[in-house]
């Protein structure tokens, strides 16, 4: 059980390498982000300090993986899964049982430990056999996945719409409009395996057209309903719907564009941060979107001839 | 037609392909064989442009990828795929628009589930039906029947008849020795990132014999079990 949390801590180490930071750059790093993210969440929040126990507990929970339990289980004893799996809960819930103390809110502090004891014993299914039907399934891609795993985002998304309608609230309706953009984008994340590039019939840039028209179409399918109720209800504002509409796709071909710019690189979470700053300063998508794109291409051409 | 010539190939400073030579012609099926990580593998992801590699690979009727099916060891599933949608992808890869999958379903997979939750030799037989529904010229099986039932085997072994009966280029690997007598008109034996051996039909025992005799017993020996 020693050598299996040296490995984990080995696992750690080459992850930030693989990042391109030390370690020592790393951990600090990550300490500052998670202690300032857990203050604006508690400043803001109503009922931060039980949210924030609930959310260490999801946390705990779905960042577990059941192909690594599932290893864990069948290669220790049973006394040494379970101690494996209830030490690794707690771990997990520990950054946030230590904000909690330093808040001297003790009593969640206990919660959250119980209830990553407690989820320890819960089953979770590697992977589910009810197929989400969908409406992209003429190009089986990023977007009959992601929306499989987020179609429940949407129901949120169009009630925003429609509180928007009842409630007078234009902005909430755009608001809408760019989650939409935001959940798409999501979807490609996720490095695209070589094979899955190589397969195409196509040189770089007919596959990167390719990709995003499928981008096009279906974000557009997606955002539908709510163009539709916005045209209706708020048709003096109509350019306004149509200006966050252009820059939501803008935004997802950028995403693609960085996907490929970045291809096999594991930098997630790079992508994440030029994302949001492009989410904050869109003029930044206007250098942006050609330098990926040139950049792309290149590493396609790899893949692609 | 395909001439390999002269490929290498390094991982850093180390090499694991070295002055590889074939020639693969239409209506050919050859197979190379070798121990694990004999190299086998990245020979395919050499030809298929995978990897970039020293030398050539040349395809006498131009792209060689938009005409080669690549069957990996182990197929790759996008999660929340079905096994149709995974095959609807590999043939929209290749602009392939109108296809009966139900007909077309060799194997008789459950399409309509999803392909990760698949067992390894539905998976395999999955992986397969996507490369032979792509029309392809050259197909590239690494391990073709690992994994798979007797009955599956028979299939692709007549698949693999009716390719060469329509000249297509075939290349695979197996560890299995019957199924390379029954199917491979060529068979190579890699060893240590080298072909040291390429012989006809008649002369596939050879290269099994000195694969065999590699010193297994005195290997098992020193594993001391008790």
């Amino acid at each position: 059980m020693r050598y299996y949390y040296q490995l984990q801590y080995k696992r750690i180490h080459r992850s930030f390498k693989d990042f391109g930071t030390e370690p020592f750059i790393g951990y600090p790093i990550i300490v500052m982000l998670f202690y300032w993210l857990s203050s604006v969440f508690f400043d803001r929040v109503v009922y931060a300090n039980y949210v924030y126990v609930l959310i260490g507990a999801i946390f705990a929970y779905s960042f577990s993986n059941p192909e690594h339990s599932k290893f864990v289980k069948q290669h220790f004893s049973t006394s040494g899964h379970l101690k494996i799996t209830v030490l690794n809960n707690l771990i997990k819930v520990t950054p946030f049982a230590m904000f909690l103390v330093c808040k001297m809110y003790y009593l969640e502090t206990l919660l959250i430990c119980l209830l990553a004891f407690f989820i320890s014993f819960m089953k979770k299914r590697s992977s589910t056999s009810i197929i989400i039907p969908t409406p992209f399934g003429k190009k089986p891609a990023e977007f009959i996945i992601g929306f499989r795993k987020t179609f429940w985002l949407f129901f949120l998304i169009y009630s925003l719409t429609f509180i928007a309608v009842f409630k007078g609230n234009f902005n909430l309706g755009v608001f809408s409009l760019v989650s939409v953009f935001l959940v798409c984008s999501s979807y490609y994340m996720k490095p695209d395996p070589e094979f899955y590039i190589w397969i195409h019939a196509m040189n770089a840039k007919e596959f990167l057209k390719y990709k995003m028209l499928i981008a096009f179409k279906y974000s557009l399918l997606l955002t539908l309903p709510i163009l539709v109720v916005l045209s209706i209800f708020y048709l003096d504002q109509m350019h306004i719907t149509l200006i966050f509409l252009g820059m939501g796709w803008l935004y997802l071909i950028m995403y693609i564009l960085i996907r490929y710019a970045f291809q096999n690189q594991g930098l997630e979470m790079l992508q994440g941060i030029i994302g949001v700053l492009c989410l904050l300063f869109p003029p930044v998508m206007i250098i942006a979107i050609p330098y990926f794109y040139t950049k792309a291409i290149h590493n396609l051409e790899l893949l692609l001839k | 037609m395909i001439n390999i010539k002269s490929l290498h190939k390094y991982y850093g400073n180390k090499q694991v392909l070295q002055d590889i030579n074939l020639t693969f012609n239409s209506g050919e099926i050859h197979g190379i064989v070798g121990e694990n990580g004999a190299g086998k593998t990245t020979l395919f992801n050499s030809m298929s442009g995978m990897e970039s590699f020293d030398g050539t690979v040349e395809y006498s009727k131009g792209e060689i990828k938009n005409s080669m099916g690549f069957l990996p060891t182990n197929p790759y599933f996008l999660s929340k795929i079905t096994g149709k949608e995974y095959l609807r992808l590999l043939c929209n890869a290749r602009n392939i628009e109108e296809v009966n999958f139900k007909e077309k379903n060799i194997f008789d997979l459950p399409l309509d589930q999803y392909a990760e939750t698949y067992s390894t030799g539905m998976k395999k037989k999955l992986a397969l039906t996507g490369v032979l529904l792509q029309n392809n010229d050259i197909f590239i099986l690494d391990e073709p029947f690992n994994g798979v039932d007797i009955y599956s085997n028979t299939i692709i072994n007549q698949v693999l008849t009716k390719l060469k009966e329509l000249n297509k280029i075939v290349v695979l690997s197996s560890h299995i020795f019957s199924t390379l007598y029954e199917t491979c008109d060529y068979l190579h034996y890699l060893k240590n990132g080298k072909i040291i051996k390429s012989v006809g039909k008649t002369q596939f025992e050879s290269i099994e014999k000195e694969m065999q005799a590699s010193g297994i017993g005195v290997k098992i020996d020193k594993l001391n079990l008790k």
